[in-house]
């Protein structure tokens, strides 16, 4: 068996293309034939080129709708608490956009935040947990566009033990992350012990 | 041997079998081979619709340098596979892979000279080779690739490069364009799914986490632009056909990499990014143009621009890490690269196509590297920015109580 870093090193040559490999498997390529060959290489002068200096990014997210649990809500705009977590919505009929991250569509992890109650009863992301896999979810953006996902998974973890690396890390995969709490409520502290965690993906 | 020569059969252990010499390794060295698989499969997707655009337009010279660059490909593809699958596997590999590689080229042959029955022929070849890498690939994964994932794969591969081929012998360049980008972006994909199958599944888990994806798309983003400047460059100084084409394909791939700034650092950043990038672009064509028309005062003007962007981009992407790549050493580093990507240009312009082949596939090798500095850089410095955990979403427990019908 090889080393690990026997293996590394190989590894690290072969994309350095195997430039010197000393076995090369190329195929035997007849000649193209009676084909007229194109002119003559470096005689024009090349046509001019000018890259794209214009982009049009992806707008904000203003609203999310989930049809499937009636769910829709305008999006307000999330920083972070004074702990460090996502700051949690002003209403609780409201869900927000964590605006320190990814907007809905772009490649990334964008975060959509809600209560799923009040004191009062049910609040916007009362029924996110019955979410189903595959269930549509819709943004629509401040420019009238709007973005469609599929939830790809839903999960529940302990909010002391939540994998914040794993949901908010930056990746270049687009995604849409809806998080709400969840589990048996802790009078004492006045919260939930855990989060829900539903994952989409465009589509 | 030369130092970066593939390791020889006695040298690895010959006849390890699956997952025998990789079951030791630890995961973030398999996440290594993984995204070298990755990289490898699109460099031969480009490497192969190279080479049969050049046999439609009857450019033997590149035919022949593109066939060549193959075959390193092929070779560094299956030493890359032998720890995994051992030494027999690799010689069926390699049979297999270079023979499909032989079926392409006879396609496009029959697209050069119109000839539907060579085209036929290639393509029942390739349908049967088609069959034979996936029930090759899905017999190496210890059951965890299905026979009809592995084809649907390898026929998806086949099916980009044909259709390209096709679109590029029809003179619809634009189409072949696209194509070439969407067979670049697959190969990818193919890697992904090989090596989720191929692996130990201890590796397996850590392919799609966060820093492994990040640093999968960098790569694959810079890859491409290598990629596509150079078939740029080629047509530039060639006879133009696709250059509008081309030209298209890489503002989209600088589009892309400006989506992915403003996905990580915002639109701000983004724009700062796309500023410096097109002079970039503009600055090597530019370089190129002057040197067809053998004008030393453009040639200076383009090498002057490099260098202005050089230092720009280094202070950017110095800034936007928080000095996590400083910014002196990434002028060195740009500056390197600067001066190989000009003797590429040469070399081409000059119709050296061994020697351009050679300086591109270093380059593109190189991009994995930068791609690994660029996305450790941006994970630390965005690592610490990222929330600390959950939310206080639940204001009274009253959730319970209506689930529960109290």
């Amino acid at each position: 068996m090889l080393p690990v870093v026997a293996i590394q090193r190989i590894g690290i040559a072969l994309l350095a293309v195997g430039l010197t490999a000393s076995n090369p498997v190329a195929v035997n390529l007849p000649s193209a034939g009676p084909v007229p060959r194109p002119a003559a290489a470096s005689t024009a002068d090349p046509a001019p080129f000018r890259s794209v200096r214009t982009y049009t990014g992806v707008a904000v997210p203003v609203r999310l709708r989930i049809p499937s649990q009636k769910i829709d809500t305008p999006l307000r705009r999330l920083g972070l608490a004074a702990d460090g977590t996502i700051a949690a919505p002003r209403e609780w009929q409201v869900a927000g956009w964590y605006d320190r991250g990814p907007r809905p569509g772009q490649n990334g992890p964008a975060v959509v935040v809600g209560h799923i109650d009040s004191r009062a009863g049910p609040a916007v992301f009362f029924r996110l947990p019955d979410l189903m896999r595959g269930a549509a979810v819709y943004v629509d953006r401040k420019d009238g566009s709007t973005v469609r996902f599929r939830v790809a998974g839903r999960r529940q973890v302990a909010k002391d033990r939540f994998p914040a690396t794993a949901v908010y890390s930056p990746s270049l995969q687009p995604s849409l992350v809806l998080i709400t709490c969840g589990g048996t409520f802790d009078r004492s502290a006045g919260h939930y012990r855990d989060n829900i965690i539903v994952t989409a993906v465009p589509g | 041997m030369p130092e970066s020569s593939p390791i020889t059969t006695s040298q690895r252990g010959a006849g390890q079998g699956t997952h025998g010499g990789l079951a030791a390794i630890p995961a973030s060295s398999g996440a290594d081979v993984a995204l070298q698989l990755e990289a490898l499969l699109g460099l031969h997707s480009i490497l192969a619709a190279d080479m049969m655009r050049a046999r439609v337009r009857a450019d033997d010279d590149l035919a022949q340098s593109a066939n060549a660059a193959l075959g390193l490909n092929t070779t560094a593809i299956a030493d890359l596979l032998q720890p995994i699958i051992g030494a027999t596997a690799r010689e069926q590999f390699t049979t297999l892979w270079t023979e499909h590689i032989q079926a392409l080229f006879n396609y496009a042959r029959g697209a050069a000279t119109k000839d539907s029955d060579v085209r036929a022929d290639a393509r029942r070849e390739l349908v049967e080779y088609e069959d034979d890498l996936a029930r090759f690939f899905a017999a190496q994964s210890d059951g965890r690739l299905a026979p009809a994932a592995a084809l649907a794969a390898v026929d998806k591969h086949v099916e980009h490069l044909l259709e390209g081929v096709d679109a590029y012998a029809a003179q619809d360049y634009r189409a072949s364009a696209k194509i070439y980008r969407l067979s670049y972006a697959h190969s990818f994909e193919v890697g992904a799914v090989l090596s989720h199958a191929l692996l130990p599944a201890k590796v397996g888990a850590t392919l799609d986490s966060p820093a492994q994806t990040l640093r999968t798309s960098l790569t694959h983003l810079l890859g491409e632009h290598v990629a596509l400047m150079m078939a740029t460059v080629r047509s530039s100084v060639g006879d133009q056909k696709d250059f509008t084409a081309m030209g298209a394909a890489i503002n989209a791939n600088t589009l892309d990499l400006t989506a992915a700034f403003d996905s990580l650092f915002g639109p701000a950043a983004a724009r700062r990014f796309q500023a410096r990038w097109a002079d970039h672009v503009d600055h090597l064509l530019a370089y190129t143009s002057a040197t067809v028309r053998k004008d030393a005062a453009g040639r200076q003007n383009a090498r002057q621009g490099m260098r202005d962007f050089d230092s720009s981009f280094a202070a950017f992407l110095s800034a936007a890490t928080e000095n996590r790549l400083p910014g002196t050493a990434m002028v060195g580093t740009f500056e390197d690269y600067d001066r190989r990507l000009l003797a590429e240009i040469d070399a081409y312009v000059s119709n050296d196509h061994e020697r351009a082949q050679a300086v591109r596939q270093q380059l593109y090798a190189e991009t994995f590297t930068v791609a690994q500095q660029l996305s450790g850089a941006i994970g630390a410095t965005l690592g610490a920015r990222l929330p600390r955990g959950g939310s206080q979403t639940g204001g009274g427990g009253t959730a319970i109580r209506f689930l529960q019908g109290g």
